[in-house]
């Protein structure tokens, strides 16, 4: 594929941010009556973008060293909790507690990612799903977490003028937030392919028991990926807390783990183009279709049931998702 | 004594597969370990390169005692081996799965690789170089870039050697290398065993074919049920009428099952 | 005291467990797969025994039997559409099939039938009974008692299924080794066929029980389906008798748990046990080792 490898490295991002910058600060140039992209398209393309970065965090474990989980949105939801508690609690400012919340989801990833050590492929898939469901359960039912309701009210970040107050709508500055995010992260996933990080992570994924007998400590590699993944993901988590200024128990959901191991796998597991088009292809098809529902007049919202049946198809057509290809940890 | 174990435990549940074993080998020599099937030959194999842990016993490497020590630690240590039924990275091409074989001869991490520090550019070179020389070494420089799934048998269990030699160890695991091999590849790899002792590489392997043991073993050490039954020169061995014993009476009962089948 | 009455009334509700997990823990066994569709086998069953019971008016046994017959088919479907083409394949393309076809049997459900809770109709007067007990009474409510009975004889006709007839011998030994049995010679996908219309079978039975006690919905698959899971890993993955102990023990518990600790818990307690359990004992109560072999 030409233009897979066209868009290789720097052209990639560049194409990415010309894209997203466009898009955000069009309308701040062109001084419009109306916008040219209405504020909702601009929340999808930020909800693309924090999907991105969780997808690109998954792909740590589920991707680089072929682990399953299904409870990635726990760490997702522990950056927000974490980060709204010690805004709304502490009085912190948003900047060191949005690091704080990767920080600490990381830190929890750490006696999550053990199970991993011991326990691997359908059983590690139960065990993430079930450490998801207890930590949802701990957030439905703690006083501090707000219980069901979640809390509101978060405070905006701001650097130097508050995000609200830069752009047309007030969304650009999360979008840029977001995008460098991302493209870091895509960066620093593709140097860690390139190192001998990611030769262990290789060897893992093939086959841990050879992996060890050429000397890497398969222990340390899976934490690592463990809480790499985890502390990115709180860093996601985080930013779309404070945008949507509210956080709740739902964040920690299983349909939402559900959503981005599917994001990794239809984009193609290990693929780091593919981790950006999984997650702006599920955010962006379910948008579409209700925009499609609401025009036609359909009574019913068709897009889980559709979901469903993409995935089916997906796994019978092609099994190792759009981008996915057996690559190999070099070039 | 670059190799030594002291009354060598390995049990699984109630089963005992690794019966208060004794074992040396002197560096430089290529040592080998017949027996029946199920005699413990490869469980001892994974108790002494780490991948399972002993039940008792202690393992001694270069004089120093590696009993708790895991499988990456041993690699670590200079002890390399090879796996029974073919252990490759599947996915990854011939080459790769020898740059891997060098992980624990190179020491970049996380930060290296995220600012591609001149180190981890230096380590790459060496790892290619070396696989390079490695791939000629075993003869499969033309299938470097194939994956290593689709190499022929034979090739896979020669790419699985030049992995473990690139982590350049003092002593190198044979598990059963000329295990499916025809009697052309066989004369190859005694070639390549060879080779590798004038390395310098001290060679320890299990294995069934007879014809190479002999040829080849400076030292041969003879299982049956856990424990070690003789050991000695090859010529000796054979003649030992315990050792023709547990062969033929394990022959003897293998023919009589397959009758009443 | 307390603990006696959340014991008896945890019972009910264990045997239901038990009946869901070793639907899980035998399509485990023999297909090495996790069956997420399984919670929504058991959702089918609990809605077309409430059709038949409040459109039908079928009564409650007959109802009951038509749900198992149903469910079986409906697994036997999912595996013939959804799971047969990828028997090859790597495990995660049929895990996440199974995750894709749970989902499009959830939300299919949910289109159809209408995503508002349904009670079963009352068909016949359950009585409670007070039994003196010490200086206190136990109360016994004799639905609790006819789902258990009805829990019994289904594990009764399961046991005496898997130990004295020829497939289920085999599907037995199956669960334990697959591989052995491709060598005996037992045709390995009528085995699998069979494996999934026995596992369906007792899903449906399960929903349908589930139905009389509380209320159903078709977003019932989602938790109960996932608890079964983790009964089946507690009693120890591709082991029967451990799923039906473990069903139980996890029935009490949750009852025990919320009247001493907190209700909200309730549902997490699975979960954590599951996990613990994992990682002190990855076989379970009586599991059979899933060791690889180097």
């Amino acid at each position: 594929m030409v233009w897979r490898q066209w868009l290789q490295g720097w052209r990639g991002a560049f194409l990415l941010s010309a894209f997203v910058l466009g898009v955000s600060f069009i309308d701040s140039v062109l001084i419009r009556p109306e916008y040219l992209f209405p504020p909702y398209f601009k929340h999808v393309l930020l909800i693309c973008l924090i999907y991105s970065i969780a997808a690109l965090s998954l792909n740590f474990v589920s991707g680089y060293i072929g682990q399953t989980s299904l409870g990635h949105a726990a760490f997702f939801g522990l950056g927000a909790f974490t980060s709204a508690l010690l805004t709304q609690v502490l009085h912190w400012p948003f900047w060191p507690a949005f690091l704080a919340a990767g920080v600490v989801s990381a830190i929890v990833g750490l006696p999550l990612g053990a199970p991993a050590v011991r326990v691997r492929g359908p059983f590690l898939v139960v065990v993430t799903y079930g450490c998801g469901e207890v930590f949802k359960y701990i957030a439905l039912n703690l006083d501090i977490t707000g219980g069901p309701a979640g809390l509101p009210g978060l405070v905006t970040p701001s650097l130097f003028v508050s995000f609200n107050d830069i752009g047309a709508t007030g969304k650009e500055a999360f979008i840029v937030l977001a995008l460098v995010l991302a493209l870091f992260l895509a960066f620093f996933s593709r140097r860690i392919e390139n190192s001998r990080v990611g030769q262990a992570f290789a060897a893992i994924r093939e086959d841990e028991i050879a992996a060890s007998a050429m000397g890497v400590n398969v222990t340390y590699y899976k934490l690592l990926a463990f809480v790499l993944s985890a502390f990115f993901a709180g860093l996601a988590g985080s930013l779309l807390a404070h945008y949507l200024s509210f956080v709740s128990p739902d964040m920690l959901s299983s349909a939402e783990s559900i959503m981005m191991l599917t994001m990794v796998v239809v984009g193609g597991a290990r693929s780091i183009h593919g981790c950006f088009l999984g997650a702006f292809l599920l955010t962006i098809l379910p948008e579409a279709l209700r925009m499609i529902k609401d025009t036609i007049g359909l009574p019913f919202d068709p897009w889980l049931v559709l979901f469903g049946l993409i995935l089916m198809m997906m796994m019978r057509v092609r099994p190792q998702g759009i981008l996915g290809a057996d690559t190999v940890f070099r070039r | 004594m670059l190799l030594r174990t002291e009354k060598l435990k390995k049990t699984f549940g109630g089963l005992i597969a690794v019966n208060e074993i004794d074992f040396c080998i002197e560096a430089g020599k290529i040592a080998a370990i017949i027996g029946p099937n199920g005699s413990g030959k490869t469980t001892f194999f994974n108790v002494i390169s780490g991948i399972l842990p002993a039940t008792g016993g202690k393992i001694f490497f270069n004089d120093q005692e590696v009993t708790a020590r895991k499988a990456h630690e041993m690699t670590a240590l200079g002890m390399a081996r090879t796996f029974q039924n073919i252990r490759l990275f599947a996915n990854l091409t011939a080459r790769d799965n020898i740059i891997l074989g060098r992980y624990s001869q190179t020491s970049s991490g996380l930060l290296d690789g995220l600012f591609n520090t001149p180190r981890l550019q230096r380590e790459r070179r060496e790892s290619e170089a070396k696989a390079a020389e490695l791939l000629a070494f075993v003869g499969l420089e033309k299938v470097a870039d194939h994956m290593a799934k689709n190499l022929p048998y034979g090739a896979q269990r020669r790419l699985e050697i030049a992995r473990a030699l690139a982590s350049e160890p003092k002593l190198l695991l044979l598990d059963e290398p000329a295990a499916g091999m025809n009697p052309k590849e066989v004369d190859a790899l005694l070639q390549l065993i060879m080779k590798m002792k004038e390395r310098g590489i001290t060679i320890l392997l299990i294995e069934h074919q007879m014809r190479l043991v002999m040829n080849i073993a400076e030292q041969v050490t003879v299982f049956d049920h856990g424990v070690k039954l003789a050991e000695g020169l090859p010529a000796d061995v054979r003649c030992n009428p315990a050792v023709v014993e547990a062969y033929i009476g394990s022959e003897v009962q293998r023919f009589v099952k397959r009758k009443r089948h | 005291m307390v603990l006696i009455q959340q014991i008896i009334n945890g019972m009910a509700l264990g045997g239901i467990y038990s009946l869901i997990a070793i639907g899980w823990t035998v399509v485990f066994g023999i297909v090495g797969l996790i069956n997420w569709t399984h919670g929504e086998v058991f959702m089918i069953g609990a809605f077309v025994g409430f059709f038949m019971v409040s459109v039908f008016k079928v009564n409650l046994i007959a109802a009951l039997i038509i749900a198992m017959m149903a469910s079986g088919l409906v697994a036997l479907l999912i595996d013939r559409l959804a799971y047969r083409p990828l028997r090859t394949s790597p495990k995660l393309a049929s895990f996440i099939t199974a995750l894709g076809a749970s989902t499009f049997l959830r939300y299919l459900a949910a289109l159809v039938w209408e995503p508002h809770a349904r009670a079963y109709p009352a068909t016949f007067e359950f009585s409670v009974m007070h039994i003196p007990f010490g200086a206190s009474t136990l109360t016994i409510n004799s639905l609790q008692l006819f789902i258990f009975g009805v829990t019994l004889v289904i594990m009764a006709l399961l046991q005496w299924f898997i130990t004295r007839t020829m497939m289920g011998k085999a599907m037995l030994a199956a669960s334990q080794d697959f591989e052995m049995v491709g060598l005996m010679g037992v045709e390995v996908e009528k085995l699998v066929m069979l494996t999934f219309g026995v596992s369906g079978m007792l899903g449906g039975a399960a929903g349908v029980l589930v139905g009389v006690l509380y209320a159903i919905d078709p977003m019932m698959g989602s938790m109960a389906g996932l608890k079964g899971w983790a009964v089946a890993v507690l009693g120890g993955v591709g082991s029967i008798s451990g799923a039906m102990v473990a069903g139980l023990l996890l029935g009490i518990a949750e009852n025990v748990s919320s009247a001493y600790i907190s209700s909200g818990y309730r549902d997490a307690i699975a979960f954590i046990a599951m996990i613990l359990t994992l990682i002190v004992k990855p076989t379970g109560l009586m599991g059979y080792k899933f060791e690889e072999k180097v």
